[in-house]
């Protein structure tokens, strides 16, 4: 075998290998590096704003005291982040597909009315987070119009009502990103499935149903799996708006974390949670790629 | 003729000398400022200037009625010393997060920050601020018109760890009570001198007229509902932690009784209050939502000013009731320390603009925009309507149940024992947990903290 063909067999084989690696050992370096650490302090009992070298190693001490009792508010923290990540993705789901449909239906001015939709997307969560804490104020925006048309008003800072309120602030910034999109892929449909269902004298939900929804579905997906893991990791807008408050009514899994390690100092717990995090997201997450799979084989 | 060319040469060698020693005789000119100082302060400016003119210094800072204050008198310290000074401002729910992240690095990017009477027990015994007790005793780097001594007693002690100075306080706050000093007069009421009586007035003025309530006080999960229920704590007669033992007292049931009374308290309160920080519960009562307001101190040039307050001149102030034990008040506040980690080489320069901030000779204009007294000489003056009643609390500051409150904040588990706290009572101010099961689990909490110290 000539040095000449090692050399191509070599360079055909690993070529693609040595053009992914610049971006691998970026991934390593900025990912995988934390997570371990991240593992490492997990271990120890190491208490905020003291040095690593008075860390104490205390095995799955961190782990127990998580998972069986000591972290009273865990199981609490992880119900709420559950339902919050479900009203939060599936609100702006309905929504963005709604306003994408109506924009879909408009003859002409799409694309200048969904340039509007972009503000709340552009807008700095801790900017969104001060806003709508003052719009839900007792007298603020929110209850007066409640009072215009209803003749009532809400405690949105109560303990019944403050995770709703963080529920409408938090789909109200991200139900544009799904408009943008579902209106971007609603536009690059091939016309001819559906102008031949309408010959064919299918109703408006049929071609919906049967045939625009299918053709999306692979964007509903990836858009679903990126915005649930946002959801999971929401902190800036309800930190600013409740900081985990009133009681323990808005303290999902990432407050939760940050008030474990940085306002209880204990770092190693709050390792655990995080770690704990990062698992429930990629379940999650792994649940709707296995979907997005079945879709494109399909 | 030969004298009269002797004595014109003369006259005009004399007029020449003149001339030239008026020219060109090397002066100090004073720079522009807005106000005109006192020379020594040109001069002692000077000194500072030769040393340390281009240097930049950045300040941690919370956004605060001081903060603004200090901004006001800065462009003076500019034009004097030649030093920059560049502000970094947080908000005051986020900064202890923020700040212990980076102070506990190796390079602060910070010069100088604020800290209070809660971090500094923590901070000191980390090192993480220097003493500056030796900044202090240099009588060229503090002069005279600094005034150490008017600095009240109670707010220098709250600085003050293992008999050391970390930092100069500079927003003294305590604890007193507001009150609609127009609807007391309407419905022939007294302000309150016991807990009793406050929450009886409470109770008497919520829904006592359309959109009007209680009481305001704060409440907010972050650590400020622990700041409110510890205010009353110490005149029930309860105590967080026997500071002997080392062991925590939630579940006495004096503090059980106090945290009953706090949550019965917050009932008067507008929509909201489980959620009110000290923004929220000061701006109810300027805009004449509520009779009563139960606030830090530093709250009463902000009700007074009738740019921001639709019940200026229109409201008393009293000192903070008496409880069942007797008078108990904490004493909490601001102060302006030096990061062990900050560039050595400057500080020097930190401690003149420290000086310049807080010094006696500048206590006037930090007033008059919206600073808040740390210092005896203006409240002596009794200027303002409420003077009074901050030298009345101070006064009770001094009393044994105040001092027992105090030492609470020396632990060096304050930081996060406060999180613990205010969370908890946080939780029972809803109704999430009653007051026994909150304190059964901050005595949980706390002993596992406390633990590792006895």
């Amino acid at each position: 075998m000539s040095l000449k063909f090692f050399l191509k067999k070599f360079s055909k084989k690993y070529y693609p290998v040595l053009l992914i690696l610049p971006s691998l050992i970026t991934v390593l370096i900025l990912v995988a590096y934390p997570l371990l650490i991240s593992l490492q302090t997990s271990l120890y009992e190491w208490t905020y704003g003291t040095s690593w070298s008075q860390a104490k190693y205390v095995g799955l001490k961190n782990y127990y005291w998580v998972f069986f009792g000591g972290d009273y508010l865990f199981y609490n923290s992880l119900q709420l982040t559950i339902i919050f990540v479900i009203i939060q993705v599936l609100g702006s789901f309905i929504i963005g597909i709604f306003f994408a449909l109506l924009l879909d239906k408009l003859p002409r001015g799409g694309e200048i009315i969904t340039a509007f939709f972009i503000i709340p997307m552009v807008m700095m969560p801790s900017v969104v987070g001060l806003m709508w804490r003052l719009y839900f104020t007792y007298d603020g925006f929110v209850n007066y119009f409640l009072e215009i048309f209803f003749g009532i008003k809400i405690n949105w800072f109560s303990i019944n009502y403050a995770l709703i309120a963080l529920s409408i602030a938090t789909i109200w910034m991200t139900a544009p990103f799904f408009i943008l999109v579902f209106y971007a892929a609603l536009k690059a449909i091939p016309q001819e499935p559906i102008e031949a269902a309408q010959i064919d004298g299918a109703s408006e939900w049929i071609i919906l149903k049967d045939i625009k929804l299918p053709m999306l579905k692979p964007i509903i997906l990836i858009t679903l799996i990126m915005r649930t893991i946002e959801a999971f990791r929401s902190f800036d807008v309800p930190y600013i708006m409740f900081g985990g408050g009133p009681g323990s009514a808005t303290e999902i899994l990432a407050i939760h974390i940050n008030r474990v390690a940085f306002s209880f100092r204990q770092l190693g717990a709050g390792s655990v949670l995080s770690l704990f995090l990062i698992f429930l997201i990629i379940i999650m997450c792994s649940f709707l790629i296995k979907q997005l799979r079945e879709t494109w084989r399909f | 003729m030969k004298k009269r060319v002797f004595i014109s040469v003369g006259v005009i060698i004399v007029i020449i000398a003149i001339l030239i020693t008026y020219f060109f005789w090397p002066r100090f000119e004073k720079p522009k400022t807005e106000v005109q100082y006192p020379n020594e302060v040109y001069e002692w400016a000077r000194k500072i200037k030769e040393k340390y003119s281009g240097t930049t210094l950045t300040i941690a800072a919370v956004a605060h009625p001081s903060t603004e204050a200090f901004k006001v008198l800065t462009p003076d310290f500019e034009s004097l010393t030649g030093i920059k000074v560049k502000w970094v401002v947080y908000e005051e729910i986020s900064y202890f997060d923020k700040i212990m992240l980076i102070v506990t690095g190796e390079e602060v990017p910070y010069d100088l920050m604020y800290t209070c009477a809660e971090i500094i027990p923590g901070f000191a015994s980390q090192e993480l601020v220097i003493p500056i007790d030796d900044y202090l005793a240099n009588k060229e780097l503090t002069p005279e018109w600094f005034g150490f001594n008017d600095l009240i007693p109670a707010y220098v002690n709250y600085m003050k760890a293992a008999g050391k100075l970390y930092g100069i306080p500079f927003a003294g706050e305590t604890i007193f009570v507001a009150y609609r000093s127009d609807l007391f007069a309407k419905y022939n009421k007294e302000p309150p001198k016991t807990y009793e009586e406050l929450l009886e007035l409470a109770k008497f003025f919520h829904k006592r007229e359309e959109g009007l309530y209680g009481v305001s006080i704060r409440c907010a999960k972050s650590w400020e509902a622990a700041w409110s229920w510890i205010s009353f704590t110490y005149g029930f007669g309860g105590k967080w932690v026997d500071l002997e033992t080392l062991t925590p007292k939630f579940t006495s049931p004096e503090t059980i009784n106090s945290l009953k009374y706090f949550v019965e308290l917050t009932k008067y309160g507008p929509p909201g209050i489980e959620a009110f920080s000290f923004e929220e519960a000061w701006s109810a009562f300027q805009t004449g939502k509520v009779a009563i307001l139960v606030e830090s101190t530093a709250a009463a040039p902000g009700i007074e000013d009738p740019k921001k307050s639709l019940v200026a001149g229109k409201v008393g102030y009293v000192k903070f009731p008496k409880g069942p034990a007797g008078e108990a008040a904490g004493v909490w506040g601001w102060g302006l320390s030096i990061p062990k980690g900050a560039p050595k080489e400057k500080r020097e320069a930190v401690w003149s603009l420290i000086v310049w901030l807080t010094s006696e000779l500048n206590v006037d204009r930090y007033l008059e925009n919206g600073g808040i007294v740390t210092r005896l000489s203006p409240l002596k003056k009794m200027k303002n309507p409420y003077d009074k009643a901050i030298l009345d609390t101070l006064e009770a500051a001094n009393s044994p149940l105040s001092q027992e409150l105090l030492k609470a904040y020396t632990l060096p588990i304050s930081f996060e024992m406060t999180g613990i706290v205010s969370e908890l009572t946080s939780r029972a101010i809803t109704g999430e947990l009653t007051p026994e099961a909150a304190c059964e689990q901050m005595n949980t909490s706390i002993e596992e903290l406390l633990k590792p110290y006895r």
